[in-house]
């Protein structure tokens, strides 16, 4: 039984003027730069505004943008890559991932080699790498000319002719994914880790002991103790890799073709190469509703694991 | 030094500056190419020259110049003079980005021989054809650089002169040596390279994307058809491996990959602009000290009609903001002056006919010559029409690059270009 006292109705009541007094910053930034923000975009998302028209704003064209975008094959097609590619893939292959790391970096062999401190601070390597230069380094070793992959595939006689993995449609989304999964890997795998170094080691000696195999014990032991933080980190990754822009668009630009466009390069190919700010307001405005269903997701499973653990 | 004799020297020390201070006009001027240096060089002498005004020197990528431009003049902000591309200035202008300068031109003049020594004058006018928007700075156009070795080789006698000759020659250079015979970026991102070969073969064959109407308007100067017979040529390149590999991954003239496979010899032929052909030759010259150099320039190849590339370069463009328009003019007029040329920018042809006369092209850069006296032309109808550029440039980017990897036919992919222009006409 917790002992926080909780307050009750008429307590609450009496601090009520002073519970808004301190909101008051909070909703002041959140209405200044959040809320009016998207309220604004949402309005330029129903105008013909031109990013060479600022000064003059658009004129109120109504749903066009909308209709426009829902028929645009182009469109499905970022959507697809946004969902599917960037979002389930990207994300699935970073949970499955991160999961494994977080097992073998809690393994005892690489106790028995005394690599546990080595290993781990290799891990943080990619996560302090900051994006531009993980990019910026993958894309030459991607290089199919000059690249040290492609040197390494030929070398070993693997592959004849260099593989030009960022322009090639069969390649270039693995090799997008890739990079992306090799910076943001290690916080998946160490937010594993923390919550695998909490699995008390009793339940691990008694399952042991009444039989289970190593299999049985990750199935039955192990992810069942992961599965808040493997939910919570599915749903933080799909936040971040929805959104993302910076890792497509500094390694295709949403190329070759629009074959990897995706929804946050689709927003600023409209606005600031078409020129499109409206329509690049209504790619926004949906982007921002798909999020929103997202967090409503997110929201009641975290709602739900505070509630069980209060009460 | 005791506290009296200290307080005075601070005092005087702190008059000194504040008098300084007061006296210099300070302004920014941001500059979009990468001999930042050389200019930057040039502008601590426009400093020197005129202790009145201070020039802040800015260096931007040239991709995001014009974005970063609109965003912050739209707040009254940015640099008080911005370097521009060519076909920039009249959507800058018109979008309040860009001051007018008749009247400047009118009461200080411009350049060494006046306004009408400048070239690409008509991409810096507004559409009522008199408001002037933008002062021509620097200019190029491209050719070819063709490696003579490989090109002997392959038992090529003479260097293409049409686009089929270019492809026969490629393929012999592949059949005799195994090195791709023409390299070129057909990626489509950032300043997609594949959109000047698209138009070079267009003009080549009496073709453009945008054209006068001969009604005042503006309608599509191609066909779905032919536009697919131009992917279909530059696939031809792709499929057959005539290009590097890789080709579709990069965007750029100047990529590394290109470069560097022509400055060792990889690769029979480059299109590129002057300073690419420049910079490609120093860094040759650099690594084989006292040879010959190994490359012959010459127009671009033609169709049933000649060799066209377009006039290319970058104006100058002053804030409509600036609270300082004389010192920004001040600026202007250095920045088109010969000296500035001759000590300061040395890479780049000034945009004067006047003097480009007394910067000759060297020997070796013969086919840039001809191609910029007989082979190059302005932007004219797609500047002056109603849809931006960089729309246009994006679109056929992207469509030709997703019929390169297959995702659509060459036909629907040039169908998709047409109907976009058509709707932005």
């Amino acid at each position: 039984m917790s002992s926080t006292a909780i307050p009750t109705a008429r307590g609450i009541r009496g601090e009520r003027p002073f519970i808004v007094f301190m909101l008051v910053p909070a909703f002041f930034f959140l209405i200044m730069f959040y809320v009016y923000p998207t309220l604004f975009n949402l309005e330029v998302s129903f105008t013909d505004l031109s990013l060479f028209g600022l000064r003059q704003g658009g004129e109120w064209i109504g749903i066009a943008n909308y209709v426009e975008l829902v028929t645009s094959k182009d469109f499905h097609r970022v959507i697809f890559n946004t969902v599917f590619w960037l979002t389930v893939v990207g994300v699935a292959v970073r949970i499955v991932l991160g999961l494994g790391l977080a097992l073998l970096l809690d393994s005892k062999v690489l106790d028995k080699y005394r690599l546990k401190t080595i290993s781990r601070v290799l891990l943080l390597v990619p996560w302090a790498t900051p994006p531009i230069v993980a990019i910026v380094s993958w894309r030459w070793l991607l290089n199919p000319q000059l690249g040290d992959i492609n040197k390494l595939l030929i070398g070993l006689g693997i592959v004849e002719q260099p593989i030009a993995f960022l322009s090639e449609a069969a390649w270039v989304w693995p090799a997008l994914i890739t990079i992306i999964t090799w910076n943001t890997l290690p916080l998946v795998a160490l937010t594993f880790l923390a919550a695998l170094q909490s699995l008390p080691s009793e339940l691990l000696e008694a399952a042991e002991i009444d039989g289970a195999g190593r299999w049985q014990r990750l199935r039955y032991v192990i992810l069942p103790h992961l599965k808040p933080a493997i939910i919570v980190m599915t749903l933080m990754s799909t936040f971040w890799t929805f959104n993302n822009f910076v890792y497509v668009w500094l390694t295709t630009a949403g190329g070759p073709g629009l074959y990897t466009n995706v929804m946050a390069t689709e927003v600023y190919i409209k606005a600031f190469i078409d020129g499109r700010m409206g329509y690049s307001s209504a790619v926004g405005v949906v982007m921002a509703t798909l999020m929103v269903a997202f967090g409503m997701i997110y929201l009641r499973f975290i709602a739900q694991r505070e509630f069980k653990e209060v009460f | 030094m005791n506290r009296r004799s200290l307080a005075a020297t601070l005092a005087a020390f702190t008059g000194l500056v504040a008098g300084t201070a007061a006296a210099e006009t300070e302004i920014t001027f941001r500059y979009i190419q990468f001999n930042a240096d050389e200019v930057a060089a040039g502008i601590e002498e426009f400093n020197r020259q005129n202790p009145d005004i201070n020039v802040i020197f800015e260096r931007i990528a040239m991709q995001d110049a014009r974005d970063q431009l609109i965003r912050e003049t739209a707040i009254g902000e940015g640099p008080d003079v911005a370097h521009l591309n060519f076909v920039w200035v009249k959507d800058l202008g018109v979008s309040g980005s860009c001051l007018a300068l008749n009247e400047l031109i009118e009461t200080h003049g411009v350049g060494s021989a006046g306004w009408d020594d400048f070239l690409a004058t008509d991409l810096t006018l507004a559409e009522d054809g008199e408001t002037i928007y933008g002062v021509p700075f620097a200019t190029d156009t491209w050719a070819m650089v063709y490696n003579t070795e490989l090109l002997a080789a392959a038992g090529v006698d003479a260097v293409p002169a049409t686009w089929d000759e270019l492809l026969e020659a490629s393929r012999q250079i592949k059949a005799a040596t195994g090195k791709p015979g023409f390299g070129f970026a057909s990626g489509s991102s950032g300043n997609a390279e594949i959109w000047f070969l698209a138009n070079f073969f267009m003009w080549s064959n009496g073709q453009a994307l945008v054209v006068e109407d001969g009604q005042g308007g503006y309608e599509v100067g191609i066909t779905a058809e032919e536009l697919a017979a131009i992917i279909d040529y530059y696939r031809t390149y792709l499929d057959e491996e005539l290009t590097i590999a890789g080709s579709l991954g990069i965007s750029t003239d100047n990529d590394p990959a290109l470069i560097e496979a022509m400055t060792s010899g990889e690769l029979g032929a480059i299109v590129t602009p002057i300073f690419g052909a420049v910079r490609l030759f120093d860094d040759w010259r650099e690594r084989n000290p006292g040879e010959e150099l190994p490359f012959t320039t010459a127009m671009t190849p033609h169709g049933s009609g000649t060799p066209a590339t377009h006039l290319g370069g970058q104006s100058l463009c002053v804030n409509a903001g600036t609270e300082h328009p004389e010192e920004a003019w001040k600026l202007v007029q250095w920045l088109t002056s010969w000296e500035f040329f001759e000590k300061y920018n040395t890479l780049f042809y000034p945009a004067q006919q006047s003097l480009l006369l007394k910067r000759p092209f060297p020997a070796e850069m013969e086919g840039f010559q001809k191609q910029f006296t007989e082979g190059a032309r302005s932007w004219g109808p797609y500047a002056r029409g109603p849809a931006a550029i960089a729309a246009m440039w994006n679109q056929t980017a992207r469509s030709f690059g997703s019929a390169l990897i297959g995702e659509q036919t060459s036909m629907q992919a040039a169908e998709e270009i047409v109907a976009f222009v058509q709707d932005q006409l």
